[in-house]
């Protein structure tokens, strides 16, 4: 049995909600307002330096609503699908989100890395925080996409948001422990396993962390759960059956 | 012997202790149009499912030799962002039409099954019950199925859309596809059935051709072991 080739219908479905979620629109103004508003202000190295620490939250917004509606409303009990073609557009969109945040991360990048490189302020070290911005980007969509399975339209943003606002008060209550996690983030040192391990279920949650601190193994380990939660999200999609409305 | 389109094999479904669909064995033969019948919860959706690969079967197996399946479901679901339009440009792009056979077959289409081509330009979300229905055949119509599957073929429809979708089914029998309808409505099934399937307990009870039987509902009543009550 086959039929029409689910790849342009997912690319198609999928840009068409990127596009038509008010969420997106307003996420990305706000993101371009507070560049401009930095560099107005301050000057174009904080509003480049921002930009490399905050564009992953592109990726993240806009793997909301990954699975859960579509699965339980019915909408993939159609022609487009039958034959399983299902699992190969829920697949394609995680490549086609990620496609999207990266697409546009790339679009801004370029933008600011003429100008740096026009005013002599490039670095090299930039391009590795950049690389690093879009593996922390990708790992929102693993990670999003596969919580979407369990929550219903954006929660599934929400509470990655809110974990890492009660992470970020946890830090504040380590701060004035000297041997604290606060302490160490700062000083960029993980002596020892533990502190590492440390290091990356702290990533988990906020995996921004790692575009600062960008040792061969926090970037291995954020690599490692990217392709965790990704693998977590084949396996559920290669099991998954549309049983009910 | 009947060339066959579409063949079931011992078909099993479980859902936790509940057996949906038991050793389901059943045939569909192309210029024809298969009735589906059963009662409530007699299997009939999990067979469907289990046809279109939206349920993976516990065991047994289904040949299709239909290169093209369509499926127009009870109560057909959209994308809630796409309008009806850009649903149709999508099924077209999809199934290898180009923009004009599109729009020429979509106009006909409309026609064919008494559709508001004006409607395309809002989201499908937005239409009555039935006319989310017609869009449904509209986008299978586009697909040029060689088998086409459709739970309850009249629920929401208007009795001027139920004659159209009738003479559209006897149309496409009478270029070679295959129907298979899945339907409580037997007076209307009984006007363009050929061929019978029923479904008890999650059975195949009888299958068969329509002609030298009785009509279709003293056959179901008969298969399926329901008394007709004589009020």
């Amino acid at each position: 049995m086959s039929g029409g080739n689910c790849l342009p219908v997912g690319l198609f479905i999928t840009r068409r909600k990127l596009l038509s979620a008010r969420v997106n629109g307003l996420v990305l103004s706000g993101f371009l307002l507070l560049l401009g508003y930095l560099w107005v202000e301050d000057s174009f190295w904080l509003s480049f330096r921002a930009f490399l620490y905050l564009c992953p939250f592109l990726s993240l917004f806009f793997a909301q609503d990954m699975m859960n509606d579509e699965i339980s409303s019915g909408v993939l009990e159609n022609v487009f699908f039958v034959g399983g073609r299902f699992r190969c557009y829920l697949l394609s969109k995680n490549a086609f989100v990620a496609a999207s945040g990266l697409g546009i991360t790339l679009v801004l990048f370029s933008g600011f890395a003429l100008y740096g490189l026009a005013g002599g302020q490039f670095e090299a070290l930039i391009l590795g925080q950049f690389a690093a911005g879009i593996l922390v980007g990708l790992y929102y969509v693993a990670l999003a996409g596969f919580l979407s399975f369990f929550f219903r339209a954006g929660s599934n943003v929400l509470i990655m948001l809110l974990g890492q606002v009660l992470l970020f008060v946890a830090l504040l209550f380590t701060a004035s422990q000297r041997t604290g996690l606060a302490e160490r983030l700062t000083a960029s040192s993980f002596p020892g396993i533990g502190a590492k391990l440390e290091f990356l279920a702290v990533s988990g949650v906020l995996p921004n962390i790692v575009i600062a601190q960008r040792s061969w193994w926090s970037v291995l380990g954020l690599g490692v759960m990217t392709a965790f939660f990704f693998s977590l999200q084949v396996w559920k999609i290669k099991s998954l059956e549309l049983r009910r409305r | 012997m009947r060339t066959v389109l579409l063949q079931a094999e011992r078909l099993s479904k479980r859902f936790g202790s509940v057996e949906a669909v038991k050793d389901a064995t059943f045939d569909v033969h192309p210029n024809a149009i298969t009735a589906f019948l059963g009662e409530n919860g007699a299997g009939k959706t999990t067979v469907l499912k289990l046809l279109l690969g939206f349920l993976s079967p516990d065991s047994g197996r289904f040949s299709c030799a239909a290169e093209r399946v369509g499926y127009v479901p009870e109560r057909p679901a959209f994308f809630p962002w796409l309008r009806g339009d850009q649903i149709l440009q999508c099924t077209a792009r999809a199934f290898g039409l180009s923009g004009r056979e599109a729009d020429r077959e979509v106009e006909s289409n409309c026609r064919r099954i008494a559709f508001d081509l004006s409607l395309l330009g809002r989201k499908v979300q937005t239409y009555s019950l039935g006319n989310q229905k017609k869009f449904s055949y509209l986008q299978n119509l586009l697909v040029h199925p060689d088998l086409l599957i459709i739970d309850e073929p009249f629920s929401a429809l208007d009795p001027v859309s139920i004659k159209s979708v009738r003479e559209l089914f006897r149309e496409l029998r009478a270029r070679g596809k295959a129907l298979l309808l899945s339907s409580h409505l037997i007076s209307e099934l009984e006007k363009v059935c050929d061929e019978f399937i029923i479904i008890k307990g999650g059975r195949i009870v009888a299958q068969g051709t329509l002609v030298g039987q009785p009509d279709l509902e003293s056959l179901f009543f008969h298969y399926s072991g329901t008394a007709l009550l004589a009020l």
